[in-house]
């Protein structure tokens, strides 16, 4: 198992490289020069040219590109992201503070994703071709296919205008995270349902469940200790790319809702041509990403001994 | 000589109880007030301070001197200035009861400190603004000298009113303020507690004020991006103050009645940026046409609310340097419009483009110009961002423009890449809409980068090849560089109506309209000082009646 890790960890490596490098060249490809950012608006043309040039030569814009980007790979690679253009804080400082508040988040999506997504998903499997199936899975299309914004905003209206029990946005305790929460993990929870009934409704028709009920083994036993065990195998691969999602989707939802974490970090730093902070995001979400599918690798080899670590 | 002591001491007592800071007598103390901002703090240290950021830090600094609400000079944590007769000396004397949050005295040195380190720092937003200063003395503990190399009459706004003046510890800063974001010292109402970056700033009250302890315990800044939901926020009471709300909400709000809702107009102006380097828009008789060809009235009353204010000159009604006597902004009129570009030579096919004969025979053809069969179409094109309105008005304009026969395609760019292309003078475009504005309006003869050799120049004369227009961005410069060099108001006021004059006759923008800071606040707070022209509140006479 060590050296299958191993190995995961290393074929990893040139993933992430080729993500951060992608998220380089994109950046250089993108509109916007940085060092505008930097001139006041204020500024008359010779002032504006000097000063600009100051920027471009401090912050080496004005290198080539192929020694920009060895430049920013050999920082990279040393876990060196630089200092933000605008607030002149080390990126990894800013990462750092955010990170909490991002796992705090996700973590809470993600569990709310398999509270609502593992039994609806197997209640709309037994209960297949009834209208509670035909409900759960409106309700699951309709979690998938709602852009995460707007659902927001429906509910910030709901919740903290019309109905105001919960606050509309902000960073706080429980009552802060509920709004966000459900929006991130509703998503998620929609195709989890979808995928988990589609996976039951495959291991409730095998034999082995079969042979179970012939033994007279109870409905409640078949479908637990039977069905579930075996139906689940697969969603574990789904949790790992749901949990891809709900970080990504953390970058709308952390915005709508002023929850400052790696997110909304990362599309200030868009909006603002902040260079560093983009490709710190970007390098550290592209990393979870990698870690979360390595980790989804081992724990589907670990809950069935039929995979092997090969 | 017991009596003289008595009557002096009773003098002395009188003038220290009608200097001490009045309080309204219904003022209520304590109580945290809460605003909400759409940007967090960029950087504590002012050096890198950003206009949207400027109402975060603001209750942390203060300035050497305040403005009023027609940028006349008020004293401030300087009791008094003085500019020598060349313009070349200026002496601020400082107050001598001001200590920083940390304890340590606030003096000239301290002053002298917060000038140098900008000057030193290359990459501070100030250090090109404040590189005028040649010499600087601090005389004794409360008088400082400062030496500019030639006059300016923006300079003492500059560096006495403005971000650059704000005042820093130095012992707070230490030996290259590597940690100053962590604990930021000034000598404003309000000291720092906390940040949570692009969340929420807290302070605490100043005890020590100079101008005597805030009413309010606390001050919390909470930052959202998004108008509407800053909006929800104030509706639901969350928070007590917001701004840069929508004309259409701030209307309904006013209607209500539940929140003060204030509009006051700063200085800035809208307009669409017209780009007089490129042919066609080099013929002054397009740009006329197009200034009658756009309803600015009915955009300001249907779109915006009537909420601003018609743009007269390129200046705001409370700048010192407004005046109705000025040439007449060209009225809504589509048949002069179309009438200006038949006498042009631009006639209506049947498809209801407009067409000019042409041949490229002539030496030098201006780049764009296209000839087609012997004809060009008249085509204009627009250049947009999705960007609060713009992308909105631009459509509107087009309209306009189809209406007049004019082929107006829009191209729609990010905000980083159309300002790109629209200050450096990339692609094609001719016409834009556009606002800018400005940190006062005494120190713009127009409310907009006018100047030919502006950076983020509204109108590209610098570009221009065509002989009048060369001439014209001649003038405007010397115009600019003699506003610049003056510290005489009346001058002032002389050289900003040329200008203004020039622009309007030349058409070389069309102004559009002033628009109002909005903010919302809710009625349980009183007694908010305003400073900018109610663009940045203060809160050290504030309390909350809940």
């Amino acid at each position: 198992m060590q050296k299958y890790i191993i190995r995961r960890l290393l074929l990893a490596i040139p993933t992430i490289l080729g993500a951060i490098t992608l998220v380089w060249f994109v950046m250089q490809a993108a509109p916007g020069d940085p060092a505008l950012m930097f001139v006041p608006p204020d500024f008359q043309g010779e002032d504006a040219d000097a000063y600009l040039e100051k920027i471009n030569e401090k912050y080496g814009f004005n290198d080539p590109l192929p020694l920009q980007y060895l430049r920013y790979m050999r920082n990279t690679l040393q876990f060196d992201f630089g200092t933000s253009l605008r607030t002149m804080r080390p990126v990894s400082e800013d990462l750092a503070r955010r990170i909490p508040n991002t796992v705090r988040l996700g973590v809470s999506a993600f569990l709310l994703t398999m509270a609502m997504g593992i039994p609806l998903g197997v209640l709309a499997a037994i209960r297949r071709g009834t209208w509670a199936d035909s409900a759960l899975m409106v309700f699951a299309l309709v979690g998938v296919s709602m852009p995460s914004f707007w659902f927001a905003y429906v509910l910030i209206l709901l919740f903290g205008l019309y109905i105001p029990i919960l606050p509309p946005s902000g960073l706080g305790g429980v009552k802060h995270m509920i709004l966000p929460t459900i929006v991130l993990g509703y998503g998620s929870a929609g195709s989890l349902t979808r995928y988990v009934r589609s996976s039951m409704l495959e291991v409730i028709n095998q034999d082995f469940v079969r042979t179970a009920r012939s033994k007279g083994v109870s409905e409640r036993n078949v479908l637990i200790k039977h069905a579930l065990r075996n139906g689940l195998l697969p969603v574990v691969n789904v949790l790992g790319i749901n949990l891809a999602f709900i970080l990504a989707g953390s970058i709308i939802v952390e915005s709508v809702f002023a929850w400052p974490g790696v997110g909304l970090y990362l599309i200030d730093g868009v909006v603002g041509r902040d260079f560093p902070v983009i490709q710190g995001a970007c390098l550290l979400i592209a990393s979870s990403v990698v870690l979360v599918n390595l980790l989804t690798d081992v724990m589907l080899v670990l809950v069935d001994p039929r995979i092997r670590f090969e | 000589m017991t009596k003289r002591i008595l009557i002096i001491s009773l003098l002395l007592l009188a003038f220290l109880v009608l200097a001490m800071p009045a309080q309204p007598q219904d003022a209520v103390e304590g109580g945290t007030l809460i605003m909400m901002q759409s940007a967090d703090v960029i950087a504590w240290d002012q050096t890198r301070t950003t206009w949207p950021s400027i109402r975060n830090v603001r209750p942390l600094y203060d300035t050497l001197l305040t403005v009023d609400d027609n940028d006349n000079l008020l004293p401030f944590l300087a009791t008094d200035w003085e500019i020598s007769e060349d313009g070349l000396e200026y002496t601020f004397y400082l107050r001598y009861d001001v200590m920083f949050h940390d304890g340590t005295p606030w003096n000239a040195d301290a002053v002298i400190f917060n000038y140098q380190r900008q000057l030193d720092d290359p990459d501070a937003r100030g250090h090109v603004r404040l590189s005028k200063i040649q010499k600087m003395e601090a005389v004794d503990d409360h008088t400082v000298k400062i030496w500019i190399d030639k006059p300016n009459g923006d300079f003492i706004y500059v560096a006495a009113v403005g971000t650059d003046a704000y005042q820093i510890s130095p012992t707070a800063w230490g030996e290259d303020g590597s940690t100053f974001h962590e604990n930021p010292v000034g000598t404003g109402a309000f000291m720092f507690k906390s940040h949570e970056p692009q969340s929420e700033i807290q302070y605490v009250a100043n005890p020590n004020y100079w101008q005597g302890a805030p009413l309010l315990d606390g001050l919390t800044i909470r930052i959202h991006g998004d108008t509407t939901v800053r909006l929800i926020e104030v509706e639901s009471e969350n928070v007590h103050y917001v701004d840069g709300i929508e004309p259409e909400d701030a209307v309904r709000l006013q209607n209500e009645g539940r929140f003060v809702v204030n509009t006051p107009v700063g200085p800035g102006v809208t307009m669409i940026s017209v780009n007089t380097s490129r042919y066609p828009m080099t013929e002054l008789s397009l740009r006329q046409a197009l200034a009658h060809a756009i309803d600015f009235d009915a955009i300001i009353e249907e779109v915006l609310f009537g909420l601003p204010q018609r743009s007269r000159g390129g200046v705001s009604p409370n700048s010192p340097y407004w005046t109705d006597d000025l040439p007449p902004i060209a009225p809504y009129d589509p048949e002069r419009a179309g009438e200006i570009l038949d006498e042009a030579g631009w006639l209506q096919a049947d498809d209801g483009f407009r067409y000019r004969e042409c041949n490229m025979d002539e030496e030098n053809p201006p780049e764009f110009k296209e000839c087609v069969d012997g004809r060009e179409k008249l085509v204009v094109n627009i250049i947009s961002a999705d960007f609060a309105l713009w992308g909105l008005f631009n459509e509107i304009y087009q309209q306009y423009l189809t209406d007049i026969g004019i082929d107006a395609p829009i191209k729609t760019a990010e905000w980083n890449a159309m300002l790109d292309e629209w200050r450096e003078n990339q692609g094609n475009w001719t016409f834009g809409h556009h606002s800018q504005g400005s940190f006062f309006a005494v120190t713009s003869a127009i409310e907009a980068a006018w100047a030919p050799d502006a950076f983020w120049s509204i109108y590209q004369i610098d570009d221009a090849t065509v002989p009048y227009l060369v001439d014209v961005a001649a003038e405007l410069q010397e115009t600019f560089d003699a506003f610049s060099a003056t510290t005489d108001l009346e001058e002032r006021k002389r050289l900003s109506h040329q200008a203004q004059t020039i622009f309007l006759e030349q058409q070389l923008t069309i102004w559009g309209w002033h628009s109002p800071w909005i903010n919302v606040i809710n009625p349980a707070v009183e007694g908010i000082v305003w400073e900018l022209g109610g663009r940045i509140p203060l809160f050290h006479k504030a309390w909350l009646n809940e």
